[in-house]
This record gives structure tokens, C-alpha cells and sequence, in this order.
């Protein structure tokens, strides 16, 4: 029998622990020790069974090839059955049991909201929590967002990123984008995100591209594809792209071309994006809310509901990474919010059932407050960072002003572990918020600690109170719905 | 090396993998997709069972 890991996952391996996870289902696994020498046997390419049980018999002591092969045989197939793996007499079956992402199903991976995974081993833990605990004395990173250029071609009015940068933008030559692209594959990093200023303004982003894949590793592009060429589709499907994200503000081209500032631009990407789509290559829209477009969001829901995308908006709204909250004018107030939250209520069946359900979202595992507040707010500093064209390392996107370290002066790993910044980050805890976790909002409240800091002149522990009056405002709408839900219940 | 039964210690929730990339496809930022969620939950924190 042959085995070979599916085209969608990405294994790694440590001394104390293998991990793989599938890009197409959105699942992972964590394995022991034991588990991890199995994991380092599959590879891409298809390879016998018998000749890794013989691999495996010469590493450990005390087990006969039939009970290595019973249990090896047991891995393989718990892999295979949530996709992690394919396993057949041929490589041409292999292929054949190979999932592509397409849309020409009724609901494309990317739809799916549910990624529980069926094991008949019991386990105790989440990945999450297993990375953000078992690696806390000592955090490897596992994403990196690259802004390849910042360059951008458009000027949207909210944008975080100040517009003078754009402006004096500039590319990261590749050699310098390959150097740091092999040290974060050396690190051990699997996801690398590819975006600006506008990605694709970078003459060599399939050469990137193609690099990430040598390097094995998970890509996500941000662009706006307003410069996406027909002949770069092709390849951004053979690199099996994870997921290309743009955003899309209205289907009222005057809308879109207002927030961007630049004319033509939704027609330029609402054609993209169809191009993508028929290319069966994963697309995101992201549907920011601001003034502007609060009122016709709606419309860009139902258009990717139509094409099958995933689409999802936004009514936050960050301040910029220079500390200016100039932008911050164009975000709904309050009572706009209010609309929209209602709206999301009204119109997103998936939330209005899980709402009227009220159903645990697991059994398998219980929430524990007090393990929660020792937890980090988020990965930052812990298994993500980005990098800008000028090689200034930052802890997550829009923080550019919180810089860790450069590239051109020193290593990514020195960065990653040696930054007295980064270190200053690691010990921000959810305790690090007491009022929070006490407050009667928590649930309904994200805390962020760069959207803090751009909007308080710098302090990631200053909680603007818009965001409060948010999350007070989310449990008011969502308490009163519920109640009229029980009532109605009641009654009927 | 001694040998036991290879060991499945941790896998991702049902509300998606953090780790494995947010379930959101982006951290954080303008994009958080989070964020769409009248029940808040935030970033990290949006796969925790509750």
C-alpha cells in the first residue's frame, strides 16, 4: 500500500510533538512524540508501506514489525479519514483521492463553518490551547504576513496604513524576500500571508509564490486584484493557493470607486474575482463598514452568497499605524452599529440559529475561565509576526509603529527571540485586562491589543470606549432577541 | 527509542483552528472577520468553547 499526505496538508515536527493540519478542511492534529516519528515518514511523495515500517523498526526498541504495523496501520487510516492523507495501490489513485477546492459543489470548503473532526482516540485538548501553553517558555512562530510591496494602487479612505507610505512606496527585492522566506521555513513556519501596499504591484509575486511551495509552505494573498493579470490565474491554481482575500465595498461601483479612491477599481476587481472563482481558486471578500458603504453591504453579501464565496464585513474600523485617527471618521457610530448588528441578526441564518439553538459549540471541551486568563490575548508574539518592505519587524497588521526588529540588520530568528519588545509582549496575559474578565460584556467583546495602541496614542492597554459601548451594545441586542425568542416560544 | 502507541494529544475545535491559521483567514486588523459576530469573542478567543 502506498501513502502520501494530501496536497492540502502541512506536517511539522519537533522533538516532543508532530502536528499537521489541512488547509482545504481547516482541521488539525497534534501527535506525541511516538506520533511525530510517524509523521516525519509521510511526505508528498507516495512511499511504501513496508518500507517506512521498516524505517520506523530501526528507531524504536522492544516492538515486533506486526504489532508496529497494527498501529501504524490504525495512524494511517485516522489521517485518511479526516483527509489528512490519501492512501491507495497506485500514485495515479492516490491523485484520483485527492481533494482540489472547487465551487462547482454545493457548498465549497470554504463555506464551511463547522470544522469538527471525528476521532475515535479521545482527546483532551485544542490546538489552540495546547500551542499557546506548551510552547510558552519558548513560542515558534507558525505565520508570517510579508508585505511584499507598499506600494498600492489604490487610496482607501479608512486604510490603516497611512497614505504618504504609499505614496514613497517601494518592493522588497526577491533575494532579500527569498533569505527571509527560507529562515521562516527554518523556523518551522507554515503559513505565510503575501500582501502590501497591493501584493501584486511586486513584479515577482509568482516567483514568490512558486518559492513558498519549494518551502512547503501555506500561502494567503490580500490584494485588492485590481493589477491581476489573466495569464497569473494559472499559476496562482497550480501553487494551490490557501486563499486569495480582497475586499469589495458595495455593488455600487460609485460606492466602491469613492472608497478607494480610484475610479474603475470595481470593476476591475468584481471581474477578478469572477475570473478567480471560474479558476476554482478560494476567494474571500472582505466588506469593511464605514459611512460610505453602510447601507449597501447587503447587496455584496448576497452577490458572494450567489458565487459561493465566503464574505464577511467588518464595523469596528482601526486607526492608523502612525497613531493618526484621521480614518476613523468614516466608522459607523454607535447607532449605525446598532443597525448592523441588528441586521446580522436578521439576515445571517447560521448566527440566528446558533443564537435560538443555544447549543454548546462542544462537549469535548469545557471552558476554564481561570486557564483562560492566563492565556495571551491573541498569537501576537507567540506564533505570528510581519515584516515591511524596509525589513521592520512588527507583531500583527496594522502595528507597524510597535516595531521588534529589522531584517537588514538582524536575523528573523534573533528577532523572534531575542526582541526585549516581543518578550514584553509574551507576558501580556488575558489577566493583563482584570476589568474585562470580570465584566458582564466579556462574552460579547474582542479584546485587540494594536487596535488599542493605534488608537490611544500608543497604549495596547487603554481600551478605547467606543469598543466597549460596542460589546455593551452587542449583549443589550442579542439578550433582547433572545428573550423575544423565548417568549415566542412560549406563546406559539 | 521506546516504543508506546502513538499518541493523539490535541486537535482543533469545532469552531475552527487559531493554529492551524485563523478560521478567519486574517489576524486581527480591519479584516478580522471576527468581528462580524454580534457575540463578540475576539481574536484568539473565537474558537473557545463556550
Amino acid at each position: 500500500m502506498l501513502i502520501r499526505q494530501s496536497k492540502n496538508t502541512f506536517i511539522r515536527c519537533t522533538d516532543k510533538y508532530g502536528y499537521i493540519i489541512n488547509q482545504l478542511t481547516r482541521q488539525d492534529r497534534v501527535y506525541d512524540k511516538i506520533g511525530a516519528t510517524f509523521l516525519k515518514q509521510i511526505d508528498r511523495m507516495p512511499k511504501d508501506v513496508d518500507s517506512i515500517l521498516k524505517e520506523l523498526l530501526k528507531e524504536f526498541d522492544e516492538v515486533s514489525f506486526i504489532e508496529l504495523k497494527k498501529d501504524f496501520l490504525e495512524f494511517v487510516s485516522s489521517l485518511e479519514q479526516s483527509k489528512f492523507i490519501v492512501s491507495g495501490d497506485t500514485p495515479e489513485e492516490l491523485d484520483k483521492k485527492d481533494l482540489d477546492f472547487t465551487y462547482n459543489i454545493c457548498i465549497p470548503k470554504t463555506l464551511n463553518d463547522d470544522f469538527s473532526q471525528h476521532t475515535n482516540e479521545k482527546v483532551s485538548n485544542n490546538t489552540q490551547d495546547f500551542f499557546l501553553e506548551e510552547v510558552q517558555g519558548e513560542p515558534k512562530i507558525s505565520a508570517l504576513q510579508f508585505e511584499l510591496s507598499s506600494r498600492c494602487n489604490e487610496r482607501c479612505i479608512h486604510c490603516y496604513i497611512p497614505s504618504a507610505k504609499k505614496q514613497t512606496g517601494s518592493d522588497m527585492p526577491i533575494e532579500k524576500v527569498k533569505s527571509i522566506i527560507d529562515e521562516f521555513a527554518e523556523m518551522g513556519g507554515i503559513h505565510i500571508t503575501l500582501s502590501g501596499g497591493e501584493a501584486f504591484l511586486h513584479k515577482d509575486i509568482l516567483e514568490i509564490c512558486k518559492y513558498c511551495r519549494e518551502k512547503d509552505l501555506k500561502i494567503s494573498i490580500l490584494s485588492n486584484l485590481i493589477s491581476l493579470k489573466d495569464d497569473q490565474i494559472p499559476i496562482l491554481k497550480e501553487v494551490n493557493l490557501s486563499i486569495i482575500q480582497t475586499s469589495l465595498y458595495s455593488m455600487d461601483p460609485l460606492i466602491h470607486d469613492t472608497i478607494t479612491t480610484v475610479k474603475g477599481s470595481w470593476q476591475k476587481t468584481k471581474e477578478a474575482i469572477e475570473k478567480l472563482v471560474a479558476a476554482d481558486i478560494p476567494v474571500q471578500i472582505s466588506c469593511p463598514l464605514m459611512k460610505a458603504n453602510k447601507d449597501g453591504y447587503k447587496e455584496v453579501l448576497a452577490y458572494a452568497q450567489q458565487l459561493k464565496i465566503k464574505a464577511q464585513t467588518d464595523y469596528i474600523m482601526m486607526a492608523q499605524a502612525n497613531l493618526e485617527t484621521g480614518n476613523l471618521a468614516n466608522r459607523l457610530s454607535l447607532e449605525e452599529t446598532e443597525k448592523v448588528i441588528r441586521d446580522i441578526i436578521e439576515y445571517d441564518l447560521d448566527y440566528k440559529q446558533e443564537l435560538m439553538l443555544k447549543r454548546p459549540r462542544s462537549s469535548e471541551f469545557e471552558f476554564n475561565k481561570e486557564r483562560f486568563s492566563r492565556q495571551p490575548v491573541c498569537g501576537v508574539g507567540y506564533d505570528n509576526c510581519c515584516i515591511t518592505v524596509n525589513g521592520d519587524v512588527y507583531p500583527c497588521a496594522g502595528w507597524q509603529d510597535y516595531v521588534l526588529g529589522n531584517v537588514y540588520n538582524q536575523s528573523l530568528k534573533d528577532i523572534w527571540v531575542k526582541s526585549e519588545k516581543i518578550k514584553q509582549l509574551r507576558n501580556i496575559t488575558q489577566s493583563s485586562f482584570p476589568k474585562c474578565l470580570d465584566c458582564e460584556a466579556f462574552d460579547y467583546c474582542s479584546r485587540c491589543l494594536v487596535r488599542n495602541y493605534n488608537e490611544t496614542n500608543g497604549n495596547m492597554f487603554e481600551i478605547p470606549k467606543h469598543f466597549c459601548d460596542v460589546a455593551f451594545l452587542n449583549m443589550r441586542i442579542v439578550k433582547e432577541y433572545e428573550a423575544t425568542f423565548i417568549k415566542t416560544m412560549y406563546t406559539s | 527509542m521506546k516504543y508506546e502507541k502513538a499518541k493523539l494529544i490535541a486537535k482543533n475545535l469545532p469552531t475552527g483552528s487559531y493554529a492551524a491559521g485563523c478560521p478567519s483567514y486574517n489576524k486581527g486588523g480591519d479584516n478580522c472577520l471576527i468581528q462580524n459576530n454580534p457575540r463578540g469573542k475576539g481574536c484568539s478567543s473565537c474558537e473557545r468553547a463556550k
